[in-house]
């Protein structure tokens, strides 16, 4: 499968919703298993590890037809390439110099499967806004459809066998990402937000660039795998995430009513940045996208479609950057800002 | 006087660093075994106890955990014993506890009681109550298809061809068994 048929559409996860799609964004959950019999990944020598990828795609593509999976072998690929798969969220990052590894997707994108990272199979599925549940339906689905063919490793105990501890048990992630300018503004995301967190939940930057967090985007996850069904999983993520939706949205409300002109002033300071630069770097293009989607959000840009800030998060990025327009990586700051430009002018000069 | 870092049990014991200026603490005996001696008087309590109470699921963090659990004499047992080895894939302890991966799923039996005690120390349970996985006696057979068909592939890069042979015979009949 050719990567460029990927760059054409929008990822899953970024498709556009009715409703409450402000706040909280898109899910990801996943499995990790692994095929009784068989050494783990990481005991596994290059040639066999070869061997057990292509053993394994080879039976899912024959066994699961109905998919569709199309496999792509990451050995084949460049780094831009790599990159744009990464910023889709189909693999996961610090996975470019990994070898043999295969990824089997389906034409949207909603459903993929990673063979031979550090567990054998990796199965994810991702939905735009909040649908946790739904989301396991399907994964359950399939789960039970791999296990016909790929007996697992499974212990009365511990559960499903990974190569870590860490998921070992259900060996299921769940993911939320959420957007929180507000918490971000009013200084909350440090205190207040760890008030609102069980225990068992993780938060963490959605987009990292050297440690800095960009964009105000937040991922909410499971920390523990054990111990819990998988419906008790979701439901504490879930719960967990409608508290801070919740939160995020009365501190929205707050923020505007004491500041609505400042809040006005930065929203069109950052539309006019966004179509008005020369150079735009990445740290600073996340965050302008950011008071963007706010200002969309609260309705203070109206004559803009709000539906455009999800292609301009993803066309931003640099590996898509790099694969559409191929440039020197010094030049990437002076094409993000050509592209920027000319997607919201085509609707902003309507007007 | 409560233990400062786990906020449950009583501080029992009082340690005082003789070499430096630190101040003296008393923590309980469970957290006195948990953490380290050294990092306990090069750091600030404060970062100490974030360190072992936030974001336990990180993975730099497990490998703490890991190297905790290497002052626990039934562990310290087990990584002295160089016979230790799994079988199947040839870990040794040191090779979990150094890098935080498994290699295979008998490692699950043979650190049993280490990864129970890991299990218990991160999550405070150890026993997996979601989605059941029942073996039937057909899955076994499946298992050792795909065992075979894997090791076809082998025989046939090597061009062991009379192996390949007798393997694909085998492959056929407990297909055939199988369906039946």
């Amino acid at each position: 499968m050719k990567i460029n048929k990927l760059y054409k559409q929008l990822p899953p996860w970024l498709m556009p919703m009715d409703g409450d799609g402000n706040i909280i964004l898109s899910s990801f959950l996943g499995l990790s298993r692994n095929i009784e019999g068989f050494l783990f990944t990481t005991k596994l020598s290059k040639e066999e590890k070869a061997r057990l990828t292509k053993f394994i795609k080879e039976k899912i593509l024959h066994e699961l037809s109905t998919y569709q999976y199309k496999a792509i072998s990451l050995e084949d690929l460049t780094d831009d390439e790599k990159s744009v798969l990464e910023e889709r969220q189909l693999i996961p990052s610090k996975i470019k110099n990994c070898t043999n590894l295969d990824l089997l997707i389906n034409q949207n994108e909603t459903s993929s499967i990673l063979i031979n990272h550090h567990d054998h199979i990796r199965m994810k599925t991702v939905k735009s806004g909040l649908g946790l549940t739904q989301l396991w339906e399907t994964l359950n689905h399939l789960d039970d459809e791999l296990s016909q063919f790929f007996p697992f490793s499974y212990d009365k105990e511990f559960g499903f066998l990974t190569s870590h501890t860490s998921n070992v048990g259900t060996g299921l992630f769940c993911e939320v990402l959420m957007h929180l300018p507000a918490f971000v503004f009013t200084g909350k995301i440090n205190n207040k937000i760890n008030e609102l967190l069980d225990d068992n939940i993780l938060i963490k930057h959605f987009f990292t660039y050297s440690e800095l967090p960009l964009g105000n985007l937040y991922l909410i996850s499971n920390r523990q795998s054990i111990g819990m069904t998988e419906i008790e999983l979701i439901d504490q993520v879930e719960n967990c995430v409608k508290k801070l939706s919740l939160e995020e949205k009365s501190l929205r409300e707050k923020v505007l009513e004491s500041n609505k002109s400042d809040i006005t002033d930065k929203t069109y300071r950052s539309l006019g940045i966004l179509t008005n630069s020369y150079s735009m770097p990445l740290l600073e293009a996340l965050a302008l996208l950011s008071i963007l989607k706010f200002g969309f959000d609260q309705k203070i840009i109206q004559h803009i479609p709000s539906n455009l800030w999800n292609e301009l998060l993803i066309y931003c990025l640099p590996g898509h950057l790099q694969l559409k327009n191929d440039v020197a990586e010094n030049k990437l700051d002076i094409i993000r800002s050509q592209y920027l430009k000319s997607a919201i002018n085509k609707f902003d000069n309507k007007n | 006087m409560i233990c400062p870092v786990c906020k449950i049990r009583t501080a029992t014991i009082h340690i005082i660093d003789i070499d430096s200026s630190q101040k003296p603490l008393r923590i309980c005996k469970e957290c006195q075994e948990d953490i380290n001696h050294v990092e306990l008087f090069c750091e600030d309590l404060e970062v100490l106890k974030e360190k072992f109470t936030s974001n336990k699921s990180n993975h730099q963090n497990n490998l703490k955990y890991l190297s905790i659990f290497k002052n626990d004499d039934s562990i310290k047992k087990l990584l002295l014993n160089e016979e230790t080895k799994c079988s199947n894939c040839g870990s040794s302890p040191n090779d979990f506890f150094s890098k935080g991966y498994l290699g295979c799923e008998e490692d699950y039996d043979l650190f049993r009681s280490v990864i129970n005690q890991i299990l218990m120390t991160l999550n405070g349970t150890a026993q997996h109550i979601g989605k059941k996985y029942y073996k039937n006696p057909k899955e076994k057979v499946i298992s050792r298809i795909n065992t075979l068909e894997y090791n076809l592939q082998k025989a046939i890069e090597e061009e062991r061809y009379e192996l390949a042979g007798e393997m694909t015979k085998e492959i056929q009949s407990l297909k055939d068994s199988n369906e039946n």
